[in-house]
């Protein structure tokens, strides 16, 4: 009896001599935090990481575009695709830009990396290559999250303003990190934009533009960030280093048209990459959807040739342009090309802009360019005029209007005369570009829409920070309205 | 660990002491009423877990200590206890039951096997009889309203499809809420994995019909010793198993339909123009009605010039009449048992086929059963149970549970416009992308083509297999040792079809996964029982050690020359890949003793040390100890003999339990993968992990009271109880600015949380005329629940990210503003802000409690039985009560011309139209809402909460033994013909499809579930 109690107990014993070894399970398609930019390898592809992040639906993927049109006023919304976009059209509280966490975990992961890279194996030419991208995808990440969320420096309705975004720089990576930020002055939010780009300027490559960042594309970032922190020296000096940086290149008049039917316009100076299939985001989130129902370049070109026959619809085709809009472009203006009848959806066949047609050759997907050459013509302009260098000023509206196909105008000698000209062509250069929603805000316009306007001072023109980020940290302060 | 380690050393050392008395063998044979010898009587020496069973003749053999009591006990008959004496025949005759039913053996874990009679703790229990041929896929759906403390419901009307169950309240927010399985010995899978097509139940791999009994451990009296799995409840199913004697087979056979339990009354396409016309109306006061009317016909593809008698002879189509169609049961059983003193075995073979109320969805399983028993040597003996199945499901289109797609058609066809027509005259399907004609409506899609194209399909193979080995080292001893696998291969596809709008621009899709998951079990338990003239004491100790992983790969691919090829090698390139591996390990060393005096007083301890690869490196281990107690009064003196009482205990218990149903690297610190850019895979920072995580630990205290009178014609237990379920995984907030989230709201997992459930449950079974022949028998079980959020994070008394957690209110409060009807003036909506103020646009500050949940008060199941010679009707019903929900589908349905989708009749009817009109329906306007931006949309908000409570007749059964007359010369043993009727008649306010669904989880509420079913069967048994 004792023999076989003891051998029992041995049982047992021998059973839980490890205890915590029997329970140790690895994962495998993750990877321990500690180990995780341990190796080159694995800061280079936490950088492909940051990259992708601009791909995601609330940020480049589709909605800095699509939302960003659809609250301003050139664009009309068609109700065919059970009410997508309907919101957003018509400026109903809620419903407009947001992301915040998610620009939060992209500017997380780069505050990680850089702060990984200057003790990491990399070679030193690749370290400085690395810190000059992440410090340009920073400040593009905070551009963005502080227009949308707070006011420009010098655009402040001052009663409403709450100050702008809170400031991270400290990668977190344990939860003994965590932190409870209160929002920081816009100006301070600019400051870190200048520095990041300078250093990125410093220290990205010249080359390998426009999908990852180079030194032209922090120069034209700088450029429009000036030009909204209405530093206009600035915004002049880097316009012209973009212009001269030799990525993006200004296509001619033929060109014009054609260069939004490739993958890869050559306009750009920073475009996000939509390579393979697998990063298509589907019918229901992709921009070719949201701005058409045209399926394809081709399907777009058989359609200009022929209607006779119409396929079905492809897209939802719910943010087109308003009428007002297409009426601007001049009888010879080649940039109206790029409208369309699209496809019948829900019994409405209307005009629908064709800069997205799923260019890469896969459906539902397109790169999208962030900045390209011709903003940069149009920011120098329009910091020029505000400069008082009207000559200036006019030229560069003159090579925009010129490469449209249309004359050179003389008339453009008082600062009125540029920046209306400016206005003009920004909507029609850069429109379905996301731009006008944050041009009238900067200006401290109204938006003027049939659906009810957004009067300057009205507190939809910032969107609110997610509640629950409001509930989690006593120390933000939530926009005004909300 | 050390300490506990040195515990039970200790422990075992002053077990190992007592010296054993010898033993002696006793024979006999036991006979029933009649003298004929009766096969399969258990024999068992009262005291002990030793026991035996009576031969194909009657006779047993068993050796028992000096004084012993032999106890034998048979379905039917009345138990004896004989004491042994100096005898060593001893032959007994058992007289059948009457009234008294016989005694109720119940599992306790690990083997044990106690008679209800002297379980400590609380616990339901039912017996594969009653749920006998009910056509259901899973032995989980058949617990609904049948146990008290046990709440069931379906997620969805799939058959075999998923089902929650919940054992004394929820206690979990952010962990898992499903109770503990565990199928002859095996801890089985309850991952609701079928592959993301199918509603899938991990439980629908055994056929209900092999089941011989479901025991439910509600308290930690007995589930502690399953520790930090248990706190949520453990099932412990046990299945057939053979009987010495006469090989017996038994074929089974049933048959039936399927039909839909409502379809919703929708507007015609007449009313839905006039709504559509009025809708425009109202944002367009200034345009002449003309105009407004021909671009209401135009928005809809009509011409603008239709005369009023042209738009009067439109047809309306019936899209619900063609998607909710009655389907077909078919159910194949064919099992044979039987054995000779030594062995015993019981193998089934069955098939089964549903088809839900919905076209094209339905569940097939293959299940092959064997069990086998085998007495090895004096000493030794083994059980080996293997069960092999094979499940098929065909699902819609849309998730796995239904869903809210516009091509879904459970979802879509009330809601598409009823002008549309659903075949072309030629009988194809009208309004296909290819065909050029494009459908009016938001919902363009042909559904019934999208059901009928669209192959979505889950196949599960699963095999379970155990196996027991029982060694006697004395009469007091045993060790026994259990190994248990549950491996489950789940293919899915999913193929959309070119000819659908979804998939027409990709030229059709296939997406395929494969996952493989192998969850092993091992235990072994040392047992200890022993009686010294008063006093029993019962010992046990046990390890366990718990391995489940799974993984998978998929892959999606687009491009098909044409719908007739749909395998991968047809795609004409890959648009994805992935992957997945996860696992889990558990380990455990648990011990119990228990006393006992005079069966009489007894005392329990249990205590098992747990250990989880889920928890954090700080708390990986847990103590999960519990006691309890029971005093069978009716054995005192003073009762012992009473012609009234028959039986009368008290229990008590308390212990504690946990919960690790989280994920499985939810304590880490985690970089994952994060997309691809430029051809490179990427990473990114995933999870910041939380070393202290542990379980959630349930505190739970039970008083109970277990009666029987007038020799058990009335019986039934009540039990109280508290269930603190406290260390709750919650997500702590943390601003999202630290760069982590997880559901739009960041957080860090950790252990902060406090709810408690407090309970009452009732059980009582009658007999209430027994004469004649005639019997008529009826059971009832209540159960209320009072369920309360205590504690949250310090200083926070709403959970961030989820209004529906807040301290002092029940779990799944309902939150919003309140919707308090429609302005009398004008038609529009209004809620009240937080003071009470008329406001038209809702403001996040202005959610509060709106006084009820979605958590059911109470709950229970009634049912009776006629029995009259060979006759057996019985009814049962079911209900649940005091739950408060969305109905999101009718939120879809109220748009009364608001947007290209038809609306329910009855808010077409019920709408503002004139000033003063009270309603609570507002004004139908374009886009929901007449002035966009200032007035919030009519179907935001709280406007569609309905009392979810149901009594529902549930089963319906009637059925007659063939007498044995007519069957002798056919020489067959018993034949049973049978009709049942499931989900007869519901009784209730809510005015969707179905008021059991608990919503898919994602916030979509009831929208496109796939709705429930009404089936009658008929079956016929035959045993020969």
């Amino acid at each position: 009896m004792k023999k076989i109690s003891k051998y029992i107990l041995l049982t047992f014993s021998i059973f839980f001599a490890s205890c915590d070894s029997i329970l140790d399970v690895k994962p495998r398609q993750s990877i321990d935090t500690a180990d995780a930019l341990s190796t080159p390898d694995l800061i280079r592809a936490s950088v492909f990481g940051a990259y992708n992040n601009l791909k995601t639906q609330a940020l480049y993927g589709c909605n800095l575009n699509a939302v960003a049109d659809a609250l301003g006023d050139d664009t009309r919304i068609i109700n065919r695709a059970g009410g997508r976009y309907v919101n957003e059209g018509q400026n109903v509280i809620n419903n407009t830009l947001g992301g915040w966490a998610i620009y939060y975990s992209s500017i997380n992961q780069i505050n990680l990396i850089l702060k990984a890279v200057p003790g990491s194996k990399i070679p030193d030419a690749e370290k400085a290559t690395i810190e000059g991208e992440m410090t340009f995808l920073r400040a593009l990440l905070y551009f963005n999250l502080s227009r949308i969320y707070g006011y420009e420096p010098k655009a402040a309705v001052a009663a409403l303003d709450k100050g702008s975004v809170p400031l991270l720089l400290d990668g977190i990576d344990a939860t003994d990190q965590v932190t409870y930020p209160s929002r920081s002055k816009a100006v301070d939010i600019y400051a870190q934009m200048y520095k990041d780009l300078n250093t990125a300027i410093a220290k990205a490559p010249t080359g390998g533009g426009p999908n990852r960042a180079t030194k032209g594309a922090a120069h034209a970032l700088l450029a429009r960030v000036a030009l909204y922190n209405e530093d206009y020296a600035t915004a002049v000096s880097s316009a012209t280093a973009a212009l001269t940086s030799g990525v993006g290149r200004f296509v001619g008049s033929g060109e014009l048209v054609a260069a939004w039917r490739g993958n890869q316009n050559p306009e750009s100076i920073f475009e996000v990459l939509f390579n393979t299939r697998q990063e298509s985001l589907g019918v229901n989130n992709a921009l070719q959807s949201a701005y058409t129902t045209i399926g394809s370049v081709s399907e777009a070109a058989g359609l200009a040739a022929s209607r006779t026959t119409l396929p079905p619809a492809k897209g939802w085709g719910a943010v087109v342009p308003t009428a007002a809009l297409l009426t601007l472009h001049n009888t010879a203006d080649i940039r109206r090309g790029l409208y369309q009848l699209g496809l019948n959806r829900s019994n409405a066949v209307v005009e629908e802009c064709t800069k997205f047609l799923g260019k890469s050759g896969i459906v539902y997907m397109d790169n999208v360019p962030v900045i390209r050459v011709s903003e940069m013509y149009l920011i120098r302009a329009e910091a020029n005029a505000k400069l008082d260098k009207l000559k200036e000023g006019a030229d560069d509206l003159n090579i925009i209007r010129k490469r449209a196909g249309l004359v050179e105008l003389t008339t453009l000698t008082t600062q009125k005369a540029v920046l209306d000209e400016m206005e003009l062509q920004r909507r029609l250069e850069l429109a379905f570009e996301g731009h006008r929603w944050f041009d009238l805000k900067r200006w401290k316009r109204d938006v003027i829409k049939t659906t009810g306007n957004v009067v300057y001072g009205d507190t939809r023109t910032l969107s609110p920070i997610p509640n629950g980020e409001i509930l989690a940290n006593k120390n933000l302060v939530q926009n005004a309205g909300y | 660990m050390k300490k506990v380690l040195q515990m039970f050393l200790f422990f075992w050392v002053i077990m190992a002491i007592p010296s054993f008395a010898q033993e002696k063998a006793v024979t006999g044979k036991v006979t029933a009423d009649d003298g004929s010898g009766l096969p399969g009587v258990s024999v068992t020496v009262k005291g002990t877990s030793k026991g035996t069973s009576t031969d194909a003749n009657g006779a047993y053999k068993i050796s028992v200590p000096a004084n012993a009591k032999l106890s034998f006990s048979f379905i039917g008959y009345e138990t004896k206890l004989v004491p042994v004496g100096n005898n060593s025949t001893l032959d007994v005759q058992m007289s059948s039951s009457t009234t008294e039913l016989s005694e109720v053996i119940v599992s306790s874990g690990y083997g044990a096997v106690i008679p209800k009679k002297e379980l400590t703790g609380a616990t339901s229990n039912v017996k594969g009889e009653v749920i006998e041929n009910m056509p259901i896929q899973s032995f989980d759906r058949a617990l609904q309203g049948r146990m008290s403390g046990v709440r069931v419901s379906s997620n969805n009307g799939t058959p075999g499809g998923a089902v929650s169950v919940r054992i004394r309240g929820v206690g979990s927010v952010s962990a898992g809420n499903e109770p503990l399985y565990i199928v002859d010995g095996v801890q089985v899978n309850t991952a609701n994995d079928g592959g993301g097509r199918v509603s899938s139940n991990p439980l629908s791999f055994l056929n209900p019909n092999d089941i011989e009994s479901m025991d439910v451990l509600k308290d930690a009296a007995t589930a502690a010793i399953y520790g930090a799995q248990a706190a949520n409840g453990v099932v412990l199913i046990t299945t057939k198993k053979g009987k010495a004697g006469k090989t017996k087979l038994s074929f089974n056979y049933y048959k039936g339909i399927t039909e839909p339990l409502k379809t919703l009354k929708m507007l015609s396409s007449q009313d839905y123009i006039a709504a559509r016309i009025e809708a425009l109306a109202t944002n367009s006061p200034a345009t002449p009605l003309s105009t407004i009317r021909g671009n209401a016909l135009a928005s809809i593809g009509l011409s603008r010039d239709l005369s009023d008698s042209e738009l009067a002879a439109l047809p309306s189509y019936d899209w619900q009449g063609a998607v909710y169609k009655p389907g077909q049961v078919d159910n194949y059983e064919l099992s044979a048992q039987g054995g000779t003193g030594k062995s015993t075995f019981y193998t089934s073979f069955s098939y089964n086929q549903q088809d839900a109320a919905l076209i094209n969805i339905d569940f097939k399983r293959i299940t092959g059963r064997v069990k086998i028993t085998n007495q090895i040597t004096s000493r030794l003996s083994m059980e080996l149970g293997l069960n092999l199945s094979n499940v098929k499901q065909r699902g819609p289109f849309g998730g796995s549970e239904g869903g809210a797609a516009f091509g879904a058609p459970q979802y879509s066809a009330p809601l598409i416009l009823p002008i549309n027509p659903i075949y072309n005259a030629d009988g194809s399907y009208y309004g296909l992308p290819d065909s050029g004609v494009v459908m009016p409506g938001d919902i363009n899609q042909n559904v019934v083509a999208s059901a009928d194209y669209t192959k979505a399909t889950g196949n599960t193979n699963q095999a379970i297999g155990n196996m027991v080995l029982l060694y006697k080292i004395n009469s007091a001893m045993f060790v026994r040792a259990s190994g248990g696998l549950d491996y489950r291969n789940i293919k899915s596809i999913f193929y959309g079809d070119a000819r659908l709008s979804d998939y027409n621009a990709i030229r059709g899709t296939l997406g395929e996964s494969v996952t493989d998951n192998t969850n092993y079990n091992l235990n072994a338990t040392f047992n200890f029982d022993k009686t010294f003239s008063k006093h029993t004491v019962g010992a046990l100790l046990g390890a366990e050690y718990r391995n489940d992983v799974s993984q998978g790969t998929s892959f999606n691919g687009v491009g098909f020359p044409s719908p007739d090829f749909n395998t991968a090698n047809a795609a004409a390139e890959p648009s994805s890949i992935g992957g997945f591996w996860t696992g889990v390990k558990r380990a455990g060393l648990f011990s119990s003793l228990s006393y006992d005096f005079g069966k009489k007083y007894i005392v329990k301890g249990i205590v098992r040390y747990d250990g989880s690869s889920r928890f954090g490196e700080n708390n990986k281990w847990g103590v999960f100890p519990s006691i309890s107690a029971k005093w069978i009064i009716s054995e005192e003196n003073f009762l012992k003999n009473s012609s009234k009482v028959s039986d009368l205990g008290i229990r008590l218990s308390a212990g504690s339990t946990g919960n690790d149903q989280v994920g499985n690297f939810a304590s880490r610190r985690l970089y994952g993968l994060n997309g691809v850019y430029q051809g490179f895979s990427g990473t990114g920072p995933s999870s910041l992990g939380n070393p202290n995580l542990k379980w959630e630990r349930n505190i739970t205290y039970n008083a109970g009271i277990d009666y029987g009178f007038l020799k058990g014609r009335v019986k039934g237990a009540i039990d109280v109880f508290q269930r603190i379920s406290k260390d709750l995984l919650l997500f702590r907030s943390i601003p999202t600015t630290n760069g982590f989230q997880v559901n739009n709201v960041s957080s860090v997992f950790e252990n902060i949380g406090e709810v408690q459930n407090k309970g009452f449950e009732f059980e009582i079974s009658t007999i209430n005329v027994e004469r004649n022949s005639f019997r008529w028998e009826t059971s009832f079980n209540f159960t209320g629940i009072n369920n309360k959020v205590t504690k949250l994070l310090e200083g926070v008394d709403v959970l961030p990210g989820n209004l529906s957690v807040r301290v002092g209110y029940p779990l799944n409060t309902n939150v919003g503003v309140p919707y308090i009807g429609v302005n009398p003036a004008n038609g529009r909506p209004m809620w009240a802000d937080i003071n009470g103020e008329i406001v038209y646009l809702l403001r996040a500050a202005d959610n509060r409690p709106l006084g009820h949940s979605d958590i059911s008060k109470n709950f229970g199941g009634f049912t009776n039985t006629f029995t009259y010679k060979g006759f057996e009707l019985s009814a049962f019903l079911q209900y649940d009560l005091g739950r408060v929900t969305q109905n999101l589908m009718e939120f879809r349905l109220a748009d009364n011309g608001a947007v290209l989708r038809n609306s329910l009749q009855s808010f077409w009817d019920d709408r503002w139209r004139t000033p003063g009109q009270i309603t609570s329906v507002p004004r139908p306007a374009e886009n929901r809402t007449q002035i966009s931006g200032r007035v919030a949309s009519y179907q935001t908000g709280t406007r569609f909460f309905q009392d979810a409570s149901y009594a529902r007749l549930k089963q319906l059964n009637a059925s007659y033994n063939l007498p044995k007359s007519w069957l002798a010369p056919l020489k067959i043993d018993k034949a049973n013909i049978y009709f049942q009727a499931i989900n007869l008649i519901t009784w209730t306010k809510w005015t969707g499809f179905d008021p059991e669904f608990v919503g898919d989880g994602n916030g979509n509420g009831n929208q496109g579930l796939i709705p429930t079913a009404r089936s009658f069967t008929m079956g016929i048994q035959i045993g020969l």
